[in-house]
């Protein structure tokens, strides 16, 4: 019987072998085939103002919103965006497949493991390193080159960093996605009513904030007689901390020149210990949450929205989620958004990621690839730019779905929302529209409506309202309040081996102290632990990437 | 009686009353769905609803009922319960009708069996099914989500079992009767293992309802999803960190709990409904083929 078995064995092993062979061969064919590439070559019209004719075709992988509908008889190729991509530049768009926005990753691993690539998509980071180490895509550089200013702007709006890290070797192979990491730097938002029930002025110093934490726990701001709200908001990834770290010159997780002009990790500096230690202090205080530890952001925001916390840092975009569910569940809740505060003369700065939601690659060998900087082109003056309703509704948002979702290749201007609030207001001011474009107008008609009683479009007059959190933006963007994180590039291979482990010791250290489970001084407990563990390796990869740019 | 002395009494209870503990920790997370689904928005979002509604209301069912994807996700897995469960269990039929003869009538079935226990104990892995169903083309089709997966060997063998229990006397009566091997297969080996059959059917009726990974990675377009996939983008945690505005306007749209808990309780109300009724054969179909006389 035994021997039996170990026969029938062998026989599937080669059995197995050998389909895995025929497979590999298949596949070997099958992928120098020009399969899906642009059609006939087009003439070599340049990417500015030119029509392809005839018409070429791009193919792309798309990502699919819940929130966008498609009108009758309208697809995923078949919708304003793309019709007017053909009427404009004759090129026709064709996706081999969509996908929730959620499992975008997966899907396009998988797609990139297979080898079968369409002519451009939205790659991640580490995926855009993969492909470009394996000789897969265009280089853009002379695309770039000849591209609209339009784009160019765009592109260079938050700095040079983004269109910095799609550069590998010199080569630009890929157009970055820029996200708005700077417009999006978070700030304090507080309950203003229950700052006025403790009799408290808005925060200015670190101090202050301290106060106003120890108020919001032991003088019942609720009025409900009952010691049950917290001063400050902690999640147990930490991320509604950064703003709280950034007041004490602290960082967590960014890499950040040192004195020596060499890159140093920020979790690991003395400035972090000072937070923790006060942080300790307010959690002995009872001014957190005591299940920190087991609360990530959504439980937290049960918190904010159920009347518990008056006092968290976040993104200036909070005031849409989640505290307008706040604003819906309790009539009197006020909110308001403050710059973040320092704990000495120094003024706080903000830190700054990269932020690039992504990068839009190109498969090496596709005919036009300056194809893609019309198609930018377009999205920048439809979206951006334009200022007449009907176009507005025909490609933004027809007040029933976010047609702007339809584009197929986008990205986002740093400091859109900041400017835009200035512009609304002035209008608000002067009754004068005339320089507002259609998503302008969107705001300004919410506010003016929020004004007239409408509190369910709270949130966006605490956005771009007078005293809305783009204006605590506008004052960092002015001062320039930023700390910019130098690692630009997606993660090295020693850093993606041992990151994973290092970032857990530094969470449990974290939350050990802050939970008063440990004492402060376990923090250089931790340092050293953090070093011995791959952090001095690691630093020195980075250092080494840093010179070598 | 034993059940009268004391000790067994005090047992009785005590397990009755431990079981039943075990039986609500189960039924809780559902009570617990429900009353959110019923419940206002604004009290779902703040974490307020326990086990009865908060402003009791049907809109999130409303809602869902009326707006397009629930429903036609729901179309897309009745239509692969309908033909995946129709297959499976044909192929099922007749893969562990020939296996469970004897080595002596069948000389290979050793072979075959080991051949197919090999797939329950090794997977070529994700990326090589991939290929497989790219290279196949049924890539986005509903068969992409039935033919992978169209011989379940582990009901073969259960069934295999089962069939080998019965009276060989039957077999024989029916080839001297002039049966062949189809007709003794579905005249006489189908109608005798009925609970077999229900068992299995219920498995791969549960199987085919809860499966939501291969519609995510096989089907083209979220159209075309699933019930469990679709439910799956929805309820899956985003990353709340590295969130843009545009994000956050989505949020802000879907992040209503109500209508999620409405469409997860829907999602489960059909199988939840089968159970009972199938449920008496799983206990006798399971147990059946695992003794030998």
């Amino acid at each position: 019987m035994k021997r039996k078995f170990t026969g029938i064995l062998i026989g599937a092993i080669i059995a197995t072998l050998s389909l895995a062979a025929c497979a590999n061969n298949s596949n070997d064919k099958a992928s120098p085939s020009p399969s899906q590439t642009s059609d006939a070559p087009a003439s070599p019209t340049g990417s500015t103002g030119g029509k392809y004719d005839p018409p070429i075709t791009l193919t792309t992988v798309n990502q699919s919103h819940p929130t966008v509908k498609y009108a009758d008889g309208d697809t995923v190729d078949n919708n304003p965006w793309t019709r007017e991509y053909e009427d404009r530049y004759g090129i026709k768009i064709k996706s081999l497949w969509s996908v929730d926005a959620t499992q975008w990753e997966q899907k396009t691993n998988l797609m990139i493991a297979t080898g079968d690539i369409p002519d451009f998509f939205q790659a991640t980071p580490v995926q855009f390193k993969q492909l470009a180490e394996a000789d897969l895509l265009h280089d853009l550089s002379a695309a770039y080159d000849s591209a609209p200013e339009r784009v160019k702007s765009l592109l260079n709006e938050g700095g040079s960093a983004a269109l910095d890290s799609a550069k590998i070797g010199g080569k630009l192979l890929a157009i970055p996605f820029t996200g708005t990491p700077k417009e999006g730097a978070q700030m304090i938002w507080i309950r203003t009513d229950w700052l006025k029930k403790v009799n408290l002025s808005e925060p200015k110093t670190m101090d202050d904030l301290l106060k106003i934490s120890e108020a919001f726990t032991t003088q019942d701001p609720d009025g409900n007689n009952k010691n049950d709200t917290f001063g400050l908001a902690v999640d147990n990834a930490f991320s509604t901390l950064t703003g709280f770290f950034n007041g004490f010159h602290a960082y967590n997780n960014i890499w950040i020149k040192g004195q020596d002009g060499k890159l140093a990790y920020s979790s690991i500096q003395p400035e972090m210990k000072t937070a923790l230690g006060i942080l300790q202090e307010m959690f002995k205080n009872k001014q957190i949450d005591p299940e920190f530890g087991s609360k990530d952001f959504s439980k937290v925001i049960e918190s904010i929205v159920s009347g518990k916390i008056g006092m968290f840092f976040n993104s200036p975009f909070s005031g849409l989620y989640p505290l307008q569910q706040n604003i819906d569940q309790d009539p009197n809740a006020e909110w308001k958004a403050f710059p973040i505060v320092s704990n000495d003369a120094e003024p706080a700065k903000n830190q700054a990621a990269l932020g690039t939601i992504g990068y839009w690659v190109v498969k090496k060998g596709t005919k036009n690839p300056e194809a893609l900087f019309s198609m930018l082109d377009m999205w920048t003056e439809i979206f951006y730019e334009n200022k007449d309703p009907e176009i507005n509704s025909k490609f933004v948002n027809d007040g029933n779905t976010e047609i702007w979702q339809m584009n197929k290749i986008a990205a986002y201007r740093a400091f859109k929302n900041t400017d835009q609030r200035i512009k609304v207001i002035k209008a608000l001011d002067s009754g004068d529209t005339s320089d507002l474009t259609g998503d302008d107008m969107g705001v300004y008609d919410k506010i003016q409506k929020f004004e007239a009683g409408d509190r369910s479009l709270w949130g966006w007059n605490a956005i771009f309202g007078k005293d809305g959190s783009m204006g605590v933006t506008d004052q960092y963007r002015q001062l320039n309040a930023y700390l910019s994180d130098e690692f630009i590039t997606s993660p090295l291979t020693l850093m993606s081996e041992r990151s994973a482990d290092m970032n857990k010791i530094q969470l449990e250290t974290f939350t050990k102290i802050i939970f008063n489970a440990a004492p402060i001084d376990e923090f250089d407990k931790f340092v050293t632990e953090w070093k011995k563990r791959g952090g001095d390796a690691v630093t020195e990869e980075v250092n080494e990437w840093y010179a070598n740019r | 009686m034993h059940y009268t002395t004391r000790p067994m009494r005090v047992f009785q209870w005590f397990n009755a009353f431990l079981l039943g503990l075990l039986a609500l920790l189960c039924v809780l997370p559902i009570i617990h769905i429900l009353a959110v689904s019923f419940s206002s928005s604004a009290a779902a979002t703040a974490g307020l609803v326990r086990f009865w509604p908060i402003d009791f209301n049907v809109k999130s069912y409303e809602f869902v009922l009326s707006s397009g994807l629930f429903l036609k996700s729901l179309l897309v897995t009745l239509e692969r319960v309908g033909i995946g469960v129709a297959v499976n269990m044909l192929l099922t039929l007749i893969t562990a009708y020939p296996l469970s003869k004897d080595s002596e009538r069948f000389k290979q079935r050793t072979i075959y069996t080991w051949f197919m226990l090999v797939t329950i104990l090794f997977s070529g892995g994700i990326v090589p099914l991939f290929m497989i169903v790219r290279e196949t083309g049924i890539m986005g089709s509903i068969w992409a989500l039935i033919l992978p997966g169209a011989v379940p060997v582990f009901n073969v063998i259960l069934l295999l079992n089962f069939f080998r229990n019965l009276p060989k006397e039957l077999e024989e009566a029916a080839f001297i009767d002039g049966a062949g091997h189809m007709s003794t297969l579905f005249r006489i080996f189908v109608p005798l293992s009925l609970p077999a059959l229900a068992t299995i059917g219920l498995l791969t009726v549960v199987n085919h309802w809860n499966a939501w990974f291969d519609g995510l990675i096989f089907m083209n377009s979220p159209d075309r999803y699933p019930l469990q996939s679709y439910l799956q983008t929805i309820i899956i945690q985003r990353d709340y960190s590295n969130m843009t505005e545009q994000d956050l306007k989505t949020m802000q749209l879907i992040s209503d709990r109500t209508i999620k808990s409405a469409q997860i309780f829907l999602g489960a109300l059909p199988i939840l409904l089968l159970y009972p009724f199938l449920q008496k054969y799983f206990v006798t179909g399971i147990t059946l083929g695992s003794v030998k006389e």
